[in-house]
């Protein structure tokens, strides 16, 4: 195993670049890791293909597992929803998702299909943040969302939720 | 693999139309390229105040708002989690996040009822929670239901059971009333000469309908049953006058009923036989075997019977006011232990909520100023207004404003009342409570006393209007007394505004809170909290 932790492996993006990673750092995907699990050594001698993520994703992405890549593995079974309910993010993670939209959501999607839960967490706090305490207005803006709601049904739904607003 | 979260399905949610989407599009609406796992996932790191924000900014986000995974989540957290971390040893289980909320293993302390639904519906979690929600700071529509042109003597009896009210006094006869069309659905005249003294429902008899037991002024009682589908009274049985005099209260767990006239004699009736005592409901029913005839001469009014099934015996229990000379009053209980083959008496126990080697005239020790004991050694000068018991908990209300709380303890081997503790909030003489056995009270005061009470010089003078009527008038007030009594004061009330003086009666389920109150003519008001 100790000999393995420092074989490279090299990722291929949707546009055809090859990116050669550390396989510790490339195991923080858990997808990756499964991967290799399953297909054994020979595997590494040919380029894995990431066919959902382009290369400046795939930059972003391992730059985050290089920073990462001594962090304990979260549990296997680790529900989902069963994480503490908190919206801090720590510095470095704050700075490295000081990126535009675009590549903000591209992150959650590659994070998502790769299997790389801390990240993907760290993404969706991210635009939890960016959520919270804005009006729906504001949201809409911030996200560019279409409001596809006539007048009165915005006002219906309003109603709705007037109970949750009084506190 | 990525692993796949299961979602719990959005179609529940049928007030807003929900289109495909072939909308267009902005270039720039990176979010809309996330799935709906992934926005869920979001969500629900959001609070309350935006997760219901975001509900308003398009139809895709309105469904995935609603999920009932968030609310389940957001319920858990508010409702639940608190209780459990309330609990002694909970707290410092091995496993901390075992608390946290897990669509897979969560602690719901007996909120299962929720989690995995008998009737295998969807539990509606967003409409939970908003339903706690409106509980916890008193939120309500109310409603009136017009039940009597003028109060009658003795006051109507009122009984709330699986979202019907029952009623039943002199003139009108035994009445039921539904309270989401807030009609009445079901009648029966009485005959002539009965006047209705006590009511009793039994609720674990709900499958073809509701039980109901009527006891009256000359000592007779009936039992109905009443048939909620076909909106109808059923009378099952009709037991004679008896020369023992009016029935104070009737408590009824079929095939048992329990009766006490206010000379104090309690007796109890099975109508199931010796030879089949297992045997199912049937109207009518038969006549019943007469069990036993107990008399005590310390239990005063109020008092509160009830009937409870455990796995092995049934317990006849009689909550009771006692007359404490010379200091005044305090509450004690008698348990019955009945086997439910023979419905034989196995065993009678009492407890008071006196200290032990208490001696009513050795009052100047017993009242050491400071000592930890002598301020829970309280006595009111005058006997409560009214006392409901649903095991564990005994909750007696006093002219002086403040309710009292008692814990009682029973075990195979002892029965035990402790010390009360006292509940402030009320600001006028409060009048009739409910408790349930999960801790949870509804109490209400009357106005009357309220104004003429002085505690508001300043306006003594002014005439009584109804703003005025409003600020001092009728309180009702939402107890959590969950712990109260172990732990360090947790009782948590809210007050609802609720104008109106006379004040007769309160109930309530997990949704309503219904008073019967006297306003010229007799009013049932329901606090709807959905």
């Amino acid at each position: 195993m100790a000999a393995e932790k420092s074989s490279i492996i090299t990722l291929q993006s949707n546009d055809g670049v090859s990116i050669d990673v550390d396989r510790q750092v490339a195991e923080r995907s858990m997808l990756i890791k499964n991967m290799m699990e399953d297909l054994g050594d020979e595997a590494i001698s040919t380029a894995v293909p990431i066919p959902n993520v382009n290369e400046s994703v795939l930059k972003k992405v391992i730059e985050w597992c290089e920073h990462h890549k001594n962090d304990p593995q979260p549990a296997q079974d680790d529900d989902s929803d069963s994480r503490k309910k908190t919206t801090d993010i720590e510095e470095w993670d704050q700075k490295f998702m000081q990126v535009d939209q675009e590549m903000l959501f591209e992150i959650i999607l590659a994070s998502n299909y790769l299997d790389i839960k801390p990240l993907l967490d760290v993404g969706c706090k991210t635009v939890a943040n960016m959520i919270k305490g804005k009006s729906p207005e504001e949201i809409r803006k911030t996200f560019n969302i279409t409001n596809d709601f006539t007048p009165e049904e915005e006002e219906q739904i309003r109603r709705e939720n007037e109970w949750a607003e009084d506190r | 693999m990525p692993a796949k979260r299961r979602r719990s399905s959005t179609s529940e949610h049928p007030s807003i139309q929900i289109l495909k989407r072939t909308r267009t599009r902005h270039p720039d609406d990176y979010i809309d390229g996330l799935s709906d796992e992934l926005l869920i996932h979001i969500l629900q790191l959001l609070p309350l105040e935006t997760l219901v924000q975001c509900q308003r900014l398009s139809r895709r986000f309105y469904t995935l708002a609603c999920d009932s995974q968030i609310w389940k989540n957001l319920y858990y957290t508010r409702f639940v989690l608190p209780r459990a971390l309330r609990i002694p040893g909970i707290r410092n289980a091995p496993r901390d996040d075992a608390l946290n909320f897990s669509s897979r293993r969560s602690l719901w302390l007996g909120e299962n009822a929720l989690v995995n639904p008998v009737d295998g519906k969807k539990t509606n979690w967003k409409g939970q929670y908003k339903l706690r929600h409106n509980w916890s700071i008193g939120a309500c529509e109310i409603q009136e239901i017009h039940v009597a042109g003028r109060p009658t003597v003795p006051s109507m009896q009122v009984k709330l059971a699986e979202k019907v009210v029952v009623t039943a006094d002199e003139e009108e006869g035994l009445r039921a009333w539904d309270l989401k069309d807030k009609k009445l659905i079901a009648k029966y005249a009485l005959q002539e000469c009965l006047v209705p003294t006590c009511l009793a429902v039994d609720e674990r008899h709900s499958g073809s309908g509701l039980g109901i037991a009527l006891g009256y002024m000359d000592g007779g009682w009936g039992v109905w049953r009443l048939d909620t589908k076909q909106k109808k009274f059923v009378l099952a049985y009709e037991h004679p006058k008896s020369s023992n005099g009016r029935l104070g209260a009737v408590a009824y767990a079929y095939p048992y009923i329990l009766t006490i006239t206010d000379s104090q004699r309690l007796s109890l009736y099975t109508f199931s036989n010796e030879q089949d005592p297992a045997l199912s409901y049937a109207d009518p029913l038969p006549t019943p075997r007469h069990l036993a005839s107990l008399r005590s001469h310390t239990s005063w009014p109020p008092l509160s019977l009830s009937l409870r099934p455990s796995s092995s015996y049934l317990i006849a229990s009689i909550t009771y006011t006692l007359p404490v000379y010379p200091q005044g009053y305090s509450v004690g209980i008698q348990e019955l232990h009945l086997s439910p083959l023979t419905g034989t008496i196995t065993s009678s126990r009492l407890a008071t909520a006196l200290p032990q080697g208490f001696t009513s005239l050795s009052s100047p020790t017993s009242r050491s100023p400071g000592g930890p004991t002598s301020s829970s050694i309280e006595y009111h000068s005058a006997p409560p207004t009214s006392l409901s018991y649903a095991h564990p908990y005994i909750l007696t209300t006093h002219s002086d404003n403040t309710l009292s709380l008692h814990l009682c303890t029973s075990t195979a081997s002892s029965l035990s009342l402790s010390p009360a503790t006292r509940l402030w909030g009320h600001t006028a003489s409060v009048v009739a409570a409910q408790i349930t056995p999960r801790g949870k009270a509804v109490s209400v005061a009357s106005g009357a006393h309220a104004a003429n009470s002085g505690t508001h010089p300043d306006n003594a003078h002014e005439q009584p209007k109804s703003a005025r009527r409003e600020s001092y008038g009728g309180e009702l007030r939402i107890w959590d007394l969950e712990g109260s009594q172990t732990r360090r004061q947790r009782e948590r009330s809210v007050q609802v505004g609720s104008p109106g003086s006379g004040k007769r009666w309160v109930g309530f389920d997990e949704e309503v809170v219904v008073v019967l109150e006297e306003e010229g003519g007799l009013v049932l008001t329901v606090h709807d909290f959905t």
